[in-house]
């Protein structure tokens, strides 16, 4: 921006001066001082670097897994160096919390049938890091503050006065100065369950170190009125006890309800319908939403005043979309925030990483916009009736997307209830433009060819319309036709007619807009109506009148039947106002003031549900094999942004750098073609029959449409001998961890006991269990997997917990004695967690009895799901590579390495983290393996421990060892679920890599699965799988074929020989390799190791 | 269990148990705060009622599937005349299965409408609160779960619910089932289990 002002002007943009966002990645071994970090010799934002280092992203599993503990957690602990700040043990206490107060936010939400909360990583990490945070605030403030302090001065070192961050003070009031959080997150994601779920997690802190008694109330400041009775909706809805804040009536519960007051309420001095700051005293828990609103310097500060009393001697979190807007220019508020923000989820990553809308800034520069100002505006008309048209069409086939019906919304900044000049007269101009566009037919209909044909070309010669109108040009319809179209779609009036507008009497500050007497199509919400209407009398094409009527239309807008497409309005829509429909955004009146409000309004507009409510844009949804994705449908999520004045546009362009945002950044796609070296080959691998039974087995889940139904109950080997095995590999529940996680800051370690207590579950345990309750639990762990085929009754549970052949449960004695009912809770839990774990035992035994017989060794042909995708274009195969528009240098890279493809002079390539590695052996190439998270590849990049795998296997293969002579190998990588092979009687394995060595006829197949293995017990059946491969290999009796089967392990082996009290001979036997050894030793085992185990 | 030494004394289990959880633990099951297995003839559900005002207990037939409908929310279109049907079955003859193992369970012919069948199904189909299109199922089950559920399948298919233009948002059944295997990739709705819905809407507690 503006690089040339003078030195003493701040250079270092906010979001790189979140020094406590940086102390918290430090925990996590990702030290920085400008908020990037350099993984694989790339520069990424920590946040990027946290993802690729603990390799957990928006695709990630959420969830909890059987033992409810978040299958995050076991994310971030399954790597190669564990955290000297952050101890495994340590971690699953903080997940624990946060599993413990997610349920109870559940509680009322799966009462009500809603959908239960699963955090996505990013919150998930926003609880985790409050974890962390309050932890070490909680048990030791002075230290606290001193690590802070250090991150300060590291951040400081290398920069300017202006830039540098000012230290905390140790001899000050060291709480004071720590009591405040803020979380910069995107609007649309979430915050408002992260707030739900602060206040659990406070209050926990609070009670564990035995001062709940300090804290006074709980108050959540809010900006506005309309916000509060959505916070109070919001907080009924988590089951949080909450009332508007009455300053009359101070209720039963205070200190126990929030108490939810907008900020306008409070002042210095008690008022009518105020209240005094100081009649709340300064203990207490406070939350404040959109907290910038005070925080800018107009208002003198009086607001943030108020906030620090309230606070003083309590705790804040405040959560904001747009905290860049907040400081901008305030050295004061940059230092305090930057000292704050715990978690910056700005709209970048959330944009980045798929969620909401795409957006599209339609600006012109001012000379172009003046002279071409009525085909702008047509052409804005016609790219909202694109949308339109196109739901209109495709209203079934978008449904899976859920895509509601387009509205067309112009708004302005101001949130006074008077209506103020220039924005009446923006309003004015618009329906002016309406006007002449019904009234003007000849004019209208030229300007939309001119639209269609030939778009809108700028002063620097861009066209900024260029491909927007794909899905209107492709219906081959003349410009008349589609004059004809609007009326009928957009403004629903087939037979056209004059523009009514017509104040509604029976509603205060609405205005209708319909063409002749057909319905409304648009409806105008003002403060100040009747002023309104007196600027449109007399405009032409207008008729102005009044109308009885005492239907809110606007409260309409997200009703099904609503016949409105336009909405002009300021004030309701920053208000709490809601909508999914919003599709295109005219914007009126927007100063440079108003930065925050309008980063607001933005983020209510680029608010998608999309597929399974997964609220990303359907590119980025992980979407199911066989759905594909309507034709056209990144129109309908794409929120367009126009401006009725040039400069509105600019400025609101500015907002967007500032929070961080790309301005318009549109992905392309990049195929990229493989080569195939399978040949004529003949390469065997398993797989289920094509056809069983005369029905085809490809792409659908043949057990479930075919097999047995399968029904929990008790392993009985007297009536059903197969079910023996259920009791040989008894399901096995640890709970050590978990008491050793929960008692490790409190009453000290458990004592590490030698040999881990086995308990069992007793007649008189299960007597005080609740039945119903597991049931439903048990229900919902069902459909989380979709095992629909499963059959599950009530009465079955009792028989299951009264037998106890099928389970070993590891937890010390004293848990299941009966001194306490408070242990009644852990029974529950422990019968819970056990029974989930044998149903999916048991539903694996099932399926897996079923599929054997119909496994069959299939030569690898052409067609086989692990080869990529093929196209006319591309016969081989190809990749698809998602790619920014803006990172052209990428593209021209790509397309050199196309080249490469193409001419089969294939070498290493490398650019910005992205590498192809070039195997012949593997059955088809490049393999590419990527850091950073720019580009979104598929089928899936290879992760670290398959790129080092394939390197090692290639450089080994090369190096032509004599172990391979007469040997020919090939490799080939098997994907995940749904393509590849898997084994789902090792918890659906699939392992990563198949690999073929053949000689004198024989072919040794072995699955390949590099891996941390820290998470996996001894027992687990992946490490055990090794045996199981050897029942298949049996049961398919092929004389010809050995199968194996070996993990690498790229944890080292002496931490795993400590964690499994195992030698390292014996996990060799097991066919766990370690990386770590070594390409030339573990490679060579492994290839040792595949051909010497014949069939024994 | 109670009259264990360890469980005696001021803070035992036996104190904690009747000062806290005895109404709670021991009603469990009971009729008259639900109980879920009587969910298998919805057309039966009883209970003694207490007359007002006098010492007399009548037994008294409960109407679970207006009482869902309130719980729920919902606003009724339209509650369809009971069907019977009977149908019968035979094992899947897929040669690569062992003789002995378990075989899916498939209908020998159609399922057919017959006033002695041993299928019953009743629906109501409404809108909830918050906007879904609802379609209730209920059913009565005999003890046989595989047939119980195969036929709820065929008799679902028989009757269209899963073609597009009647597509419902929310499915409730009682009785565990298979019905969400019968749908596909880009449907919409989604099986909840009466049973369920019903306990915690009955039991549901404001929180502090």
């Amino acid at each position: 921006m503006a690089a040339k002002k003078k030195s003493k002007k701040p250079q270092v943009p906010f979001t790189h001066k979140l020094v406590l966002n940086q102390w918290l990645f430090s925990l996590f071994d990702l030290q920085s001082n400008d908020g990037s970090y350099t993984w694989n010799g790339k520069r990424l934002p920590l946040l990027e670097a946290f993802k690729e280092k603990f390799q957990i992203s928006e695709n990630s599993d959420a969830g909890l897994d059987e033992n409810n503990i978040h299958r995050f957690y076991k994310t971030l602990t399954n790597k190669a160096e564990p955290l000297p700040e952050l101890p495994d043990d340590l971690l699953l206490e903080y997940d624990q919390n946060i599993v413990r107060h997610t349920q109870r936010l559940n509680e009322r939400r799966l009462a009500r049938g809603e959908d239960a909360i699963d955090w996505k990583y990013f919150q998930y990490l926003s609880l985790l890091f409050t974890e962390i945070y309050l932890d070490r605030y909680f048990a030791d403030p002075y230290a606290l503050l001193a690590s802070i302090n250090e991150q300060i001065q590291h951040y400081n070192q290398d920069k300017s006065k202006a830039d540098q961050v000012a230290l905390l003070d140790p001899a000050g009031d060291v709480n004071g100065q720590l009591n405040k959080l803020a979380f910069w997150s995107a609007t649309g994601s979430g915050k408002t369950l992260i707030m739900h779920a602060n206040i659990l997690q406070y209050q926990h802190y609070l009670t564990k170190h035995r001062r709940r008694r300090e804290l006074n109330r709980i108050i959540l400041l809010t900006p506005n009125e309309g916000l509060s009775h959505q916070h109070l909706k919001e907080l009924e809805a988590a089951g949080i006890y909450a009332e508007l804040f009455d300053k009359n009536g101070r209720g039963l519960f205070t200190g126990q309800a929030v108490e939810i007051i907008d900020i306008n309420k409070l002042r210095d001095e008690m008022g009518d319908k105020t209240v005094a700051v100081d009649a709340f005293e300064n203990n207490n828990l406070v939350l404040i939403d959109e907290g910038h609103r005070g925080a800018s310097s107009g208002d003198n500060g009086t607001w943030m005043r108020f906030r620090n009393s309230l606070c003083e001697q309590g705790f804040s979190f405040e959560y904001s979309a747009t905290f860049g807007q907040a400081v901008k220019g305030n050295r004061q508020l940059t230092d305090l925030y930057a000292r704050c923000v715990l978690f910056d989820y700005s709209y970048k990553y959330f944009h980045g990483d798929g969620y909401g809308k795409e957006y599209q800034i339609l600006n012109l520069d001012t000379q172009t916009q003046k002279n071409a100002m009525e085909v702008y505006l047509v052409a804005c008309l016609l790219s909202f009736f694109q949308q339109l048209r196109l739901h209109q069409k495709q209203a079934t086939k978008c449904q899976p997307f859920h895509i509601e019906k387009p509205l067309w919304v112009f708004v302005g900044s101001r949130v006074t209830a008077s209506l103020s000049q220039k924005e009446a007269s923006d309003i004015v101009e618009i329906l002016r433009f309406i006007g002449r566009f019904l009234g003007e037919r000849a004019t209208s209909v030229a300007h939309i060819r001119r639209v269609l044909d030939k778009g809108l070309i700028t002063a620097d010669g861009r066209n900024i319309f260029a491909g927007r109108f794909e899905y209107l040009n492709g219906l081959r319809l003349s410009a008349e036709q589609f004059f004809e179209e609007i009326h009928v779609v957009l403004f629903n009036a087939p037979g056209g007619g004059a523009l009514h507008v017509e104040n509604l009497k029976g509603v205060t500050g609405e205005i209708a807009l319909r063409v002749g007497d057909n319905d409304p199509f648009g409806v105008i919400n003002v403060g100040d109506d009747s002023k309104l209407c007196k600027l449109c009398e007399g405009q032409d094409n207008l008729m102005v009148g009044d109308r009885d009527f005492n239907r809110s239309l606007f409260k309409e807008i997200n009703e099904p039947q609503s016949s409105v497409n336009l909405l002009i309005g300021s004030k309701k829509f920053t208000e709490g106002w809601n909508s999914w429909r919003v599709s295109t955004m005219g914007l009126m009146n927007v100063g440079k003031t108003e930065g925050a409000q309008i980063i607001q309004l933005f983020g209510r507009g680029v608010r998608l549900k999309g597929y399974k409510r997964c609220l990303k844009r359907s590119k980025y949804a992980n979407l199911p094999y066989e759905v594909t994705r309507p034709s056209h449908l990144e129109t309908l999520e794409t929120l367009n942004i126009f401006g009725i004045k040039a400069d509105y546009m600019a400025q609101f362009r500015e907002f967007l750098e500032e929070e961080g945002l790309p301005a318009n950044e549109e992905r392309i796609e990049f195929l990229l073609p493989v080569i195939r070296n399978l040949g004529s080959r003949k390469l065997k691998t398993i797989r289920l029959k094509k056809t069983i039974n005369g029905v085809n087995t490809e792409f659908v889940d043949a057990f479930k449409k075919q097999g047995p139904i399968p029904a929990l109950a008790a392993p009985n080997p007297i009536e059903e001998p197969a079910t023996r095995y259920l009791q040989k590999n008894p399901v096995v529940l640890n709970w050590y961890p978990k008491i050793q996680a929960v008692r490790s800051t409190g009453a000290g370690k458990a004592d590490e006991e030698s040999q881990p207590y086995q308990g069992k579950l007793t007649r008189e345990h299960i007597a005080f269990l609740d039945l119903d309750a597991i049931y439903f639990e048990l229900q919902r762990f069902k459909a989380e997997r979709s095992w629909y085929n499963l059959n599950l009754q009530r009465e079955i549970l009792r028989e299951l917990l009264a037998d106890q052949s099928w389970y070993r449960l590891l937890i010390p004695e004293g848990e299941l004695g009966f001194d306490s009912f408070e242990k009644a809770h852990l029974w529950q839990e422990l019968a819970e967690a056990l029974l989930k774990k044998y149903c999916e035992r048991y539903y694996f035994f099932r399926k897996k009895e079923w599929e054997l017989p119909h496994l069959e060794y299939r030569y690898l042909d052409a067609t086989d799901p692990n080869f990529p995708q093929i196209s006319e274009e591309f016969p081989d195969g190809y990749y698809r590579i998602m790619v920014e528009e803006s990172q052209t240098e990428i593209v021209d890279k790509l397309r050199e390495l196309k080249v490469q493809i193409d001419t089969g002079k294939l070498k290493l390539w490398q650019f910005a983290g992205l590498r192809a590695i070039p195997f012949g052996q593997h059955l088809y190439q490049p393999l590419l393996h990527l850091a950073g998270s720019e580009l979104e590849i598929s089928p899936a990049p290879l992760n670290q421990g398959e790129r080092r795998f394939v390197e090692d296997l290639k450089a080994y293969h090369d190096s032509a060892s004599s172990l391979l002579d007469g040997k020919e190998l090939y490799l080939l990588r098997n994907l995940s679920k749904g393509r590849g092979v898997g084994f789902f009687e090792a918890g659906n394995f699939h392992p990563d890599f198949i690999l073929w060595l053949i000689t004198n006829g024989r072919e040794y197949i072995s699955f390949v699965d590099p891996k941390g293995i820290r998470n996996l017990g001894f027992q687990d059946p992946k490490i055990q799988f090794y045996k199981t491969i050897k029942e298949i290999e049996k049961r398919l009796g092929d004389p010809s074929v050995t199968l194996n089967s070996f993990v690498i392990s790229n944890t080292p082996v002496h931490e795993m020989g400590q964690l499994w009290g195992v030698e390292r001979k014996q996990m060799e036997e097991c066919h766990i390799l370690f990386q770590q050894d070594g390409a030339d030793k573990y490679i060579g085992e492994l290839l040792a190791k595949s051909v010497s185990v014949g069939i024994g | 269990l109670l009259k264990f030494a360890e469980a005696q004394g001021p803070d035992g289990l036996r104190e904690h148990y009747l000062l806290r959880y005895m109404l709670d633990v021991e009603t469990r099951g009971s009729q008259s705060l639900l109980n879920i297995s009587a969910f298998n003839d919805p057309t039966a559900y009883r209970l003694k009622v207490k007359r007002p005002g006098s010492e007399e207990t009548r037994e008294m037939n409960v109407d679970l599937l207006e009482t869902f409908n309130w719980l729920i929310g919902l606003t009724v279109e339209s509650i369809a005349a009971p069907q019977t049907v009977t149908a019968s079955f035979k094992p899947d003859n897929d040669p690569d299965l062992p003789k002995d193992g378990p075989r899916r369970l498939l209908l020998d012919g159609r399922v057919r409408e017959d006033s002695n069948g041993l299928w019953w199904f009743r629906t109501v189909s409404g809108t909830t609160p918050d906007g879904r299109k609802t379609l209730v199922i209920w059913r009565k089950l005999t003890n046989n779960q595989e047939q119980d559920n195969l036929v709820l399948d065929e008799w679902f298919k028989k009757q269209g619910y899963s073609s597009k233009d009647s597509e419902f948002d929310l499915i409730y059944v009682n009785g565990d089932n298979n019905l969400e295997n019968q749908r596909k990739p880009d449907d919409t709705w989604k099986v909840r289990l009466i049973e369920e819905d019903f306990h915690r809407l009955m039991f549901e507690e404001t929180e502090m």
